[in-house]
């Protein structure tokens, strides 16, 4: 083909701006450290880098949902730990005055330091977090939960719980509200609860009591009362005998499943009523407990009264117990699953990272080598050009 | 002699053509869109004697340029392309480079918008992470403002460029006109000898009309050239020019239309348009630019109502339903310029979810309304009248026609195109936002079952239907959804007899993040697409569509400059100048004319010769 002399400059122009475009290219992605610095430089890359760069956002924020959850948490655990320990001291002085006999000085001692731990009991159910929230008031967390109400201690928040996000589909609650902590307890052993009738004149005391059958309890409340001192029944609801025996004190009193041991003597009409055991706030455990410290114990009868009492309020206080480590179980699950989720999704972050840098980000090696062969080429292509370009027969003319 | 001495004349003659001609070619051998030209020999007729046939010199018949006219027409075609793709690449990089910002793009706004939810949703107490929500829904309005911004920037640039593209293209169409009638003139002057140079001109105009728009040529006998553009309309006919123009659109504000102007008759040629620089230009702004527009609209449409929507089933700190955060344009309906009857319309969305983003035409005819999108013309299916209370529904829609149309009247409808642009924060406190569920539950401490209740949620934030406390009593299913009055809860475990759970108002429940993390979880609920894209997915969706378009032009860009390289050379291997060639053309007019000159020096010879045979002394 005839090479003219303007298509021999052209084309030699057309070579060197391909090049010098592509070392642009090259130059930009190795001072950038991008293979492409928009989609229309490789759609594919670009659309599956952003939408990973989405991913890693969104596991940055779980992350961080599960690091604010964990601080809440671990606080809640503080704070249940407090409370566990304001319980068990209360329980041994409960069992400090149930055994042998007390003075009424040393009794009144006790209901004082029952009543300071009820005061710290009551603050650390009232925990504020840093920002000032209250921690066990449910989702109400501007309201104080629980408040002095006409003598009584009552529960201002609600039942809520927050959850936060540690995945797609994994909400964690960050606490628990003060009603499943503090309210929500069952008093009694739990199935039912014993109680003895003010008006018994006899020294029965109620021991251990159990439930033999869960099957055969249909969850009703009964009477049982002494006929003599030496022979017992039982009556429902309606009155009704559903089952009689003669006493021996320490036998267990069998009916419906369930069994009570009675010792001591009662009178004959002394009365226990055996009741479902019904939700009992830990603060009404402890002013019932205070209130039985603080009543007078002259006699053998309201000295059996008040044991009775103090049985109660140990069984009572160790369904509080259970309750709180349960709860305290649930809140340690939960943090472990957390910190499980936060292991997680760092390995995911990492590993996503490393994919994402190797979709995007300049090969500098293999970017360096491609700059050394365009800028070789640029060279070729010049001195060929003014090689070629520098014969003419006008020389030889 | 004097035959000798003549011959010997028209060798010196034609040979100082020859070296007027290379030196014409070597002067020119840097000029663009110079053909080489070359003289043509023709023997002159010999006279006969009786012994045979004497020549007697030769000729310059013709100066010809040298022309390969099929490169020619590659050339151009392949420069129109070069043209239109170069155009198409560039503005579609500049849009694909704003869409593809890794920090400051929709992409990464959407994604902190929600994680900012997240932060209210984990502390829905705090007023700075509420505050800090307010700035990240204000910089994705921005955001979508700022990205429609520079669509709109693209097209007043389109706006331009079409303008100086169509005056140049009527300049260039009056030089053509204007040459035609030199080369018929100059050719006819001449005894239809080609008045080269001008030819080249001619030629060199064409070429860059090719590279505006689209041509085809039809030279006709006298030597000029008729060149016609889009279905055929006629650019230059002999000496005479139609012109064309821009004029606003019709149907849209800020758009520019090409207009062929011929007889003080406007026709609109937008639509046949093809290649070149103009092909380009309204190439990308219907492929491309459109669409994202389209897109974004429709992603800002759909963010902005499902906010909303989920924001008013929740309680805000102030104890009150949710008001908007957003404030999204409306669909926007207006009548056709055209219409006869005086109806109005009203356009609102009834679904978010089935909103396609497609631009409509509402048609009378007199009896009832039909429905086409305006892309296609397609027709689309719908419910309803029309009238007051029965809204045409489709596509998410709902449109009220008021009485008075007139058949064959027509309303346009956007449904979203304008929501990213105008995409509002509609809420200034941020007490505002509602994170909590406006209803709680609670098994009271009374219970003496194992019953537990569900947290609750609002399933219908503005009922239209009640029910009375009270009512019924109703069988007992653990776990089955009891819907009353626009919420729902499930009650689970075994509840004693006279065992209650209260659903109240969610008082206090300023710690409550129910709604919070319902507008959180939108980040991933396929809201687009017929439930098949999140909103992040939908933008990823126009990223990457752009970036194709775009890197599909500027591969096709490189690979049509090859061609366009190609079809050059192919031209100038015919028509260019080589000046070794010249050389040595140069050397043999030199030799031929010294070697006439000798012959003329013969004759001479020959006459002294006679003169001195003859001579007295």
């Amino acid at each position: 083909m005839r090479v003219a002399f303007l298509s021999a400059q052209a084309s030699f122009l057309d070579a060197i701006g391909r090049t010098q475009s592509q070392l642009a290219r090259t130059q930009e992605q190795v001072s950038t450290g991008l293979k492409f610095s928009r989609a229309g430089q490789d759609p594919a890359a670009a659309t599956l880098s952003l939408s990973m760069d989405g991913l890693l956002a969104t596991y940055e924020r779980y992350g961080r949902n599960a690091v604010l959850a964990g601080n809440r948490l671990a606080l809640e655990e503080s704070a249940l730990a407090g409370a566990g320990g304001v319980l068990q001291r209360v329980r041994e002085l409960v069992v400090q005055a149930a055994n042998g006999p007390q003075t009424a000085e040393n009794r009144r001692m006790i209901a004082a330091e029952v009543r300071q731990r009820l005061e710290e009991l009551l603050a650390t159910a009232n925990t504020r977090d840093g920002s000032g929230e209250f921690l066990f008031a449910g989702t109400a967390t501007r309201t104080q939960p629980f408040v002095r109400d006409g003598g009584s201690i009552v529960y201002q928040g609600d039942q809520g719980r927050r959850l936060v996000q540690v995945a797609a589909d994994q909400y964690v609650a960050d606490g628990d509200s003060g009603a499943a902590v503090f309210e929500l307890v069952r008093n009694g052993n739990g199935t039912f609860s014993v109680a003895q009738a003010a008006a018994n004149g006899g020294t029965g005391r109620v021991g251990e009591r159990t439930v033999a059958d869960p099957a055969q309890y249909d969850g009703g409340s009964y009477t049982l009362v002494f006929t003599a001192p030496d022979a017992w029944e039982v009556r429902d609801a309606a009155s009704a005998v559903v089952a009689d025996s003669s006493y021996r004190p320490g036998d267990a009193i069998r009916f419906r499943g369930l069994a009570v041991v009675v010792t001591g003597e009662p009178a004959a009409g002394d009365s226990f009523t055996v009741a479902p055991s019904v939700n009992q706030s830990v603060f009404g455990t402890l002013e019932r407990l205070i209130a039985a410290l603080e009543r007078p114990d002259a006699g053998p009868a309201a000295r059996a009264a008040l044991a009775n009492d103090l049985g109660g309020a140990l069984t009572d206080l160790d369904q509080a117990l259970g309750n709180l480590l349960e709860v305290r179980a649930g809140v340690g699950a939960r943090l472990s699953a957390l910190e499980s989720r936060q292991a997680q999704l760092e390995d995911a972050g990492v590993e996503l990272e490393r994919a994402l840098s190797g979709l995007r980000d300049t090969d500098y090696a293999e970017a360096l080598t491609r700059l050394e062969q365009q800028l070789l080429a640029l060279q070729v292509a010049q001195k060929s050009f003014a090689r070629t370009q520098g014969l003419s027969l006008f020389d030889y003319l | 002699m004097t035959d000798i001495l003549s011959t010997g004349v028209s060798g010196l003659l034609a040979f100082q053509r020859g070296l007027a001609t290379t030196s014409q070619n070597i002067a020119n051998a840097a000029t663009e869109g110079y053909s080489r030209q070359r003289i043509e020999l023709e023997a002159r007729l010999p006279q006969g004697f009786g012994s045979g046939f004497i020549g007697r010199g030769v000729d310059v018949t013709s100066i010809q340029r040298l022309l390969d006219q099929f490169a020619v027409n590659q050339w151009r075609a392949s420069s129109s392309e070069l043209g239109r793709l170069s155009i198409y690449a560039d503005l579609a990089g500049r849009l694909d480079t704003v869409l593809s910002d890794p920090t400051g793009g929709l992409s990464a706004s959407i994604q902190r918008f929600f994680a900012a939810w997240q932060e209210v949703a984990t502390n829905p107490g705090s007023t700075t992470a509420r505050q800090l929500l307010l700035a990240e829904a204000q910089t994705l309005a921005d955001r979508f403002r700022g990205t429609t911004q520079r669509i709109d920037q693209l097209e007043a640039d389109i706006n331009v460029r079409l303008t100086a593209n169509v005056a140049e293209i009527n300049t260039l169409a009056a030089s053509i006109a204007k040459l035609n009638a030199d080369i018929e003139a100059g050719s006819a002057a001449m005894g239809g000898q080609p008045p080269n140079d001008l030819l080249d001109q001619r030629d060199r105009l064409i070429l860059r009309l090719s590279e505006l728009v689209n041509v085809n040529t039809v030279p006709d006998g006298n030597g000029s050239v008729s060149v016609f553009i889009g279905t055929g309309q006629t650019l230059v006919l002999r000496e005479f020019t139609a012109q064309l123009a821009t004029a606003p659109s019709a149907l849209e504000a800020g758009r520019l239309d090409v207009v062929y102007r011929s007889n003080g008759v406007d026709q609109v040629i937008t639509s046949s348009i093809s290649g070149g620089q103009v092909g380009g230009l309204l190439a990308v702004r219907g492929e491309v630019l459109d669409a994202a527009r389209q897109q974004v609209g429709l992603i800002a449409a759909t963010l902005g109502l499902a906010i909303n929507g989920q924001q008013a089933a929740g309680m805000d700190l102030n104890g009150q339903l949710g008001g908007a955060l957003f404030a999204v344009p409306p669909p926007q309906v207006a009548p056709a310029l055209t219409n006869a009857g005086g109806a109005s319309a009203t356009a609102a969305v009834a679904d978010f979810r089935a909103l396609t983003g497609e631009d409509y035409v509402l048609r009378f005819d007199g009896a009832a309304w039909s429905v086409t999108r305006a892309s296609t013309g397609a027709a689309v299916a719908f419910t309803g009248t029309g009238a007051a209370g029965d809204p045409l529904r489709f596509e998410g829609l709902a449109v009220e026609i008021g009485a008075g149309a007139a058949a064959g009247d027509r309303f346009s409808l956007r449904s979203t195109r304008d929501a990213a642009a105008g995409l509002r924060v509609a809420m200034t406190d941020p007490r505002g936002i509602a994170a909590a569920a406006p209803v709680r539950t609670t098994a009271p401490a009374a219970n003496l079952g194992t019953g537990t209740i569900s947290a609750g949620v609002v399933v219908d934030a503005a009922p239209t239907t009640y029910s009375i406390d009270g009512a019924g009593s109703f069988a007992y299913v653990p776990g089955a959804d009891i819907e009353v009055n626009g919420w729902r809860v499930q009650i689970a475990g075994a509840p004693a007899v006279g065992d209650v759970f209260r659903v109240e108002r969610n008082t206090g429940g300023v710690g409550d993040n129910r709604n919070a993390l319902a507008i959180a979880a939108l980040q991933n609920a396929g809201l687009l697409g017929g439930g098949t894209a999140s909103l992040g997915e939908a933008v990823i969706g126009v990223v990457g569509r752009v970036g194709t378009l775009a890197g599909q032009a500027e591969v096709a860009l490189s690979a049509q400059r090859t061609l366009v390289s190609s079809a050059r050379d192919a031209v100038l291997a015919a028509s260019g100048v080589n000046l070794d060639e010249e050389a040595a053309d140069l050397l043999k007019w030199q030799r031929a004319y010294q070697a006439a000159a000798q012959t003329i020096v013969v004759a001479d010879t020959l006459f002294q010769t006679l003169l001195a045979a003859t001579s007295r002394r």
